[in-house]
């Protein structure tokens, strides 16, 4: 590990250029990683933040909560959730949100207190919104309160958080037939629906999917290219030192000497790549603006950032088939006499 | 160290033919010849870098190419020094450190040694900032820091001007008239054939000796 401690010291300029080309190519896999988690957030943050294990909804809702329409349970103890798509004016300005109807006695979502009519919107809706306000249903005329403030998009829209009593209300003034999205918390399905875990609900908003793995592929060929750039760099220095390493080889030197030295310096400019791509995350997260969905996961960053440094350490393997390659004799000067 | 009819074939052509050498310790012996007459081909034998077709190879009465690879690469760590016609040293490796990398037994004093090669005031200096003279003078070192019973140099002063060839030859025929160990040097400069005790022609793959 000394020998390649001291390469790398003593060539900084070699191994610099090295470091920020790997630098580059993980702070692309992070910061892709940064929007993708930005996105996802930014798409179902209101189903995050609900605090619900299982939903059941209407079995050909294709687990999209918008497009599931149950019967209203007659047993008063079943918690149920409603959520709608809605065109509302503010000020005479149509804007796109969704209606999340919740159980106004547990503590599913920020709806306690609430009265009939009022509703809890995310910040994003407009800035000119304020406590007190009114937004209309453009369909129905129904009007709604503004009395609170929380976090929660759904499919990159705001949301507007409300009790179920405002929910049926709502239903009744726009003369519709009563019903609710999903029944929340229950384990017993009928044939007549689908039981889904949270995480399932998420992934079934619209665009979720195609959205998330298009970021996995980028990020996939990302990780490949950034180790084939990395693996040619450090063949390439192999090659260079051909010569030296042949002369210790014929010497007697172990090639594990000089293995070890290439697998450190590999290990060092990679792990510290990876480090200073999350330090500049950070950065970048305190930076960009709210607007844009960026988000710090630490825990898929660093999970991307272990991959980039298993498959360099794969990579490695080339230059290191190379040096057991070497045939000192070649290298020395000559093939026979 | 003791080499017995041995013959080497390369690409269908016999460039050793039934060759038998003795070198005693304390011994210094040139090998000349003409390029393409097996000389190199001889001194990777010696180096136990090339098995022999035919013949044996014996070091303190052992055939050391009985042994395994890994038991040869030992040896050539241990008991072979290697000096080459260019020094190849490490260039991000100061002139102390070259030595410490393939330095087998710790206790041994690598500055002494450089200091006896008159290197004392290049210890901590990269190779990049040494002459031609001072890197051979570092590859004598390289190959003499672990104590080795033979010492091969394939044409040492090739890259070198008369003076600092004739140092680094000088150095060699010490380490067998003064140390103890066999030295077996390449040369095409008949100058500096004078140090060594024997002469040894190589034509045709065949070992002739030239004098005494």
């Amino acid at each position: 590990m000394q020998l390649g401690w001291k390469e790398m010291w003593r060539q900084k300029r070699k191994f610099s250029m090295l470091f920020v080309i790997t630098l580059m190519i993980v702070m692309l896999t992070t910061l892709i990683t940064g929007l993708a988690d930005g996105l996802a957030y930014d798409n179902g943050s209101a189903l995050h933040e609900l605090n619900v294990s299982t939903y059941r909804l209407d079995k050909d809702s294709d687990g999209q909560l918008t497009r599931s329409f149950l019967d209203v349970p007659t047993d008063a103890s079943t918690e149920t959730m409603s959520v709608r798509p809605l065109t509302v004016t503010i000020d005479g300005k149509k804007e796109e949100v969704t209606l999340f109807a919740l159980p106004s006695g547990s503590k599913i979502g920020p709806v306690e207190g609430l009265q009939k009519g009022e509703v809890v919107f995310d910040s994003s809706l407009s800035e000119n919104v304020k406590i007190g306000d009114t937004l209309t249903d453009f369909v129905s005329a129904y009007d709604f309160t503004i009395a609170g403030e929380a976090l929660g998009r759904y499919s990159h829209g705001p949301v507007l958080y409300t009790t179920n009593e405002t929910w049926f209300d709502y239903l009744r003034y726009s003369e519709q037939r009563p019903y609710v999205s999903a029944v929340i918390g229950a384990h017993d399905s009928a044939s007549d629906t689908l039981t889904m875990s949270q995480q399932e609900i998420i992934e079934s908003v619209p665009g979720y999917s195609a959205e998330q793995s298009t970021f996995t592929m980028m990020r996939a060929f990302l990780l490949v290219i950034g180790t084939f750039i990395l693996t040619a760099f450090f063949y390439l220095f192999t090659l260079q030192k051909l010569p030296e390493l042949g002369i210790l080889k014929a010497i007697g030197l172990s090639p594990r000497i000089i293995g070890q030295a290439l697998l450190f310096q590999v290990i060092v400019i990679v792990s510290s790549a990876v480090a200073a791509s999350i330090a500049i995350m950070y950065i970048a997260d305190a930076v960009i603006p709210s607007s844009m969905p960026f988000i710090v996961d630490i825990g898929h960053v660093s999970l991307f950032g272990s991959m980039f440094i298993i498959l360099s350490i794969l990579g490695a393997f080339l230059p290191l088939w190379k040096l057991r390659q070497i045939d000192a004799i070649e290298i020395i000067g000559g093939k026979a006499s | 160290m003791r080499l017995e009819h041995v013959s080497h074939q390369f690409d269908g052509q016999l460039v050793l033919n039934d060759i038998n050498l003795h070198v005693s310790p304390g011994e210094c012996i040139a090998i000349v010849g003409p390029s393409g007459s097996g000389k190199s081909t001889l001194l990777y034998i010696l180096g136990l870098l090339r098995k022999p077709d035919q013949g044996t190879f014996s070091m303190n009465e052992q055939d050391v190419f009985d042994l395994d690879e890994e038991k040869r690469r030992l040896l050539r760590l241990h008991e072979v020094g290697f000096v080459f016609q260019q020094a190849h040293l490490i260039p991000y490796l100061t002139v102390l450190e070259q030595l410490d990398l393939i330095q087998e037994n710790k206790d041994a004093d690598a500055k002494q040694l450089l200091v006896k090669l008159g290197l004392e005031h290049r210890l901590h200096h990269l190779p990049t900032t040494l002459s031609g003279g001072e890197k051979q003078r570092v590859a004598v070192a390289r190959a003499l820091i672990n104590s080795p019973q033979l010492i091969l140099a394939d044409e040492p002063t090739a890259s070198l001007d008369y003076e600092n060839g004739r140092r680094v030859m000088e150095l060699l025929s010490q380490q067998a008239h003064r140390e103890g160990r066999s030295v077996v040097v390449i040369t095409h400069d008949e100058r500096m054939l004078d140090v060594c005790d024997r002469v040894l022609r190589v034509i045709d793959g065949t070992l002739t000796e030239v004098n005494s």
